[in-house]
């Protein structure tokens, strides 16, 4: 009886660990998800490019990009590298707005956020590097 | 209504009871040896790899690595205690899933695979041996799973038919070139490396050399292959063979030693006779000599 237990026991794992990678498959197609990650055995099947993020600062219609070197604006460095972690692993799912908040709070006055976050992947039929490019515009994000 | 249901489980079980014969072995061979030295191999796995943090370290600071490799110690030590085998066991699940935890979303596949084969060790147990024949059958069910799934993974992405992940590896990564410079003209490995692969146009990144095309279809067709060819009991031995030189060659290039002896240690496990208990000495040095090169040379030798 145990053992008849553990048979069934054994095929259920064995079917939720067949079953997985399909999903994941949806769910790199739909979010754009890291394919090396997340269990999935895809590792190995696309180049890992690193995202790009950049922010601008939008007042009186001017847009004018922040620079975030090692001095500026520390906190907007800090969560604009955490931005592009999240979205290299989250794709799609990768939150902008936290960046925004930080950014607006650490310019100060009445400003508007863009981020651009730009994705870098191998065209299968051109096989040249390509790109796609999402913006978020933040109104007040404070 | 119970009669349906009686009847229903009945198939069920009987096409467990069908992939379970299919993965296991046709002689009465008892399991529990090898999978005794199958779990110590993997703990030992555990502890080298751990130790001498061939891990993403990002969120993990260096005295919590300490922390965690201590913890797989202990449960190696465990191990040893009579009767304590599976505590030990249950316990490296806890630590490996603390530690992929702070890991996440950079854990490796393979730390997921290593998640799943002590989750099984855990909830299946060896305590006798028809435990022992379902628990090799899963253990094998879960190799011939993953290996179906990285071949799969390749054509659905549809990098490996005109070898354009291999060209852009050669385009990246300096150890690729060196790898592939004896079926690539020279002049394309120059062309691929001289390609400025952040920017936007850059290639194409694809090469016409047949030899490249050859090997980067090759790939994909024996992942999806070799997991058929392990079940069927005629050329299990000659997968098992296949599939060790396999392991060599592509380890060989991505360097990633520590999986290399993970699968190893598994891909063993579809050899009719026991191997693993002859050859856990070879295991003890094999990850020995590498936690050895971890701490003398770091990420820069071996992954």
């Amino acid at each position: 009886m145990i053992a008849r237990r553990k048979r069934r026991l054994a095929a259920a794992m064995l079917t939720v660990f067949t079953a997985w990678p399909l999903v994941h498959y949806q769910l790199v197609r739909v979010y754009e998800l890291d394919p090396w990650k997340f269990g999935g055995w895809a590792m190995y099947t696309v180049v890992n490019f690193i995202p790009k993020v950049e922010v601008f600062a939008v007042r009186d219609g001017e847009r004018e990009q922040i620079g975030l070197g090692r001095h500026d604006l520390p906190g907007s460095r800090t969560a604009r590298e955490e931005l592009v972690f999240d979205t290299k692993f989250y794709g799609k799912l990768a939150d902008a707005a936290p960046l925004a908040r930080i950014a607006a709070s650490e310019i100060g006055g009445d400003v508007a956020i863009e981020v651009v976050i730009t994705r870098y992947f191998l065209d299968r039929r051109s096989a040249r590097v390509s790109a796609t490019r999402r913006s978020f515009f933040y109104e007040t994000p404070h | 209504m119970a009669h349906d249901v009686v009847i229903r489980n009945g198939r069920v079980d009987t096409a467990i009871d069908r992939a379970i014969s299919i993965a296991s072995d046709e002689s009465t061979t008892d399991p529990l040896p090898r999978l005794r030295a199958f779990e110590l191999i993997l703990l030992v796995h555990l502890f080298a790899t751990v130790a001498s943090g061939a891990f993403p370290r990002t969120h993990v600071e260096q005295g919590m690595q300490m922390f965690f490799a201590a913890a797989i110690g202990g449960c190696l030590a465990l191990w040893f205690m009579p009767r304590m085998s599976r505590l030990a066991i249950a316990g490296a699940f806890c630590t490996m899933f603390g530690l992929q935890y702070l890991v996440f979303p950079q854990t490796g596949n393979h730390s997921f695979l290593e998640l799943w084969l002590l989750l099984l060790l855990v909830l299946i147990g060896r305590s006798t041996r028809d435990e022992g024949v379902v628990l090799l059958a899963a253990l094998r069910g879960i190799v011939a799973v993953m290996l179906f799934y990285t071949g799969l993974q390749k054509v659905l992405y549809g990098t490996y038919i005109d070898g354009q992940f291999l060209a852009a590896q050669i385009m990246i990564k300096a150890q690729f070139a060196d790898i592939f410079g004896w079926i690539v003209p020279a002049d394309e490995i120059s062309r691929l490396q001289t390609l400025q692969w952040d920017r936007v146009g850059a290639g194409p990144v694809r090469s016409d050399a047949p030899l490249l095309i050859l090997a980067s279809n090759a790939v994909y067709l024996f992942e999806i292959a070799i997991p058929l060819l392990l079940l069927w009991r005629p050329t299990r031995r000659a997968a098992v063979i296949a599939l060790l030189l396999f392991t060599i060659a592509i380890q060989s290039g991505a360097r990633e030693m520590f999986f290399g002896g993970l699968l190893v240690n598994l891909t063993l496990l579809f050899w009719p006779r026991d191997l693993h208990s002859r050859a856990l000495w070879l295991f003890l040095v094999y990850y020995a000599g590498l936690a050895t090169l971890r701490f003398a040379f770091g990420d820069m030798v071996l992954q």
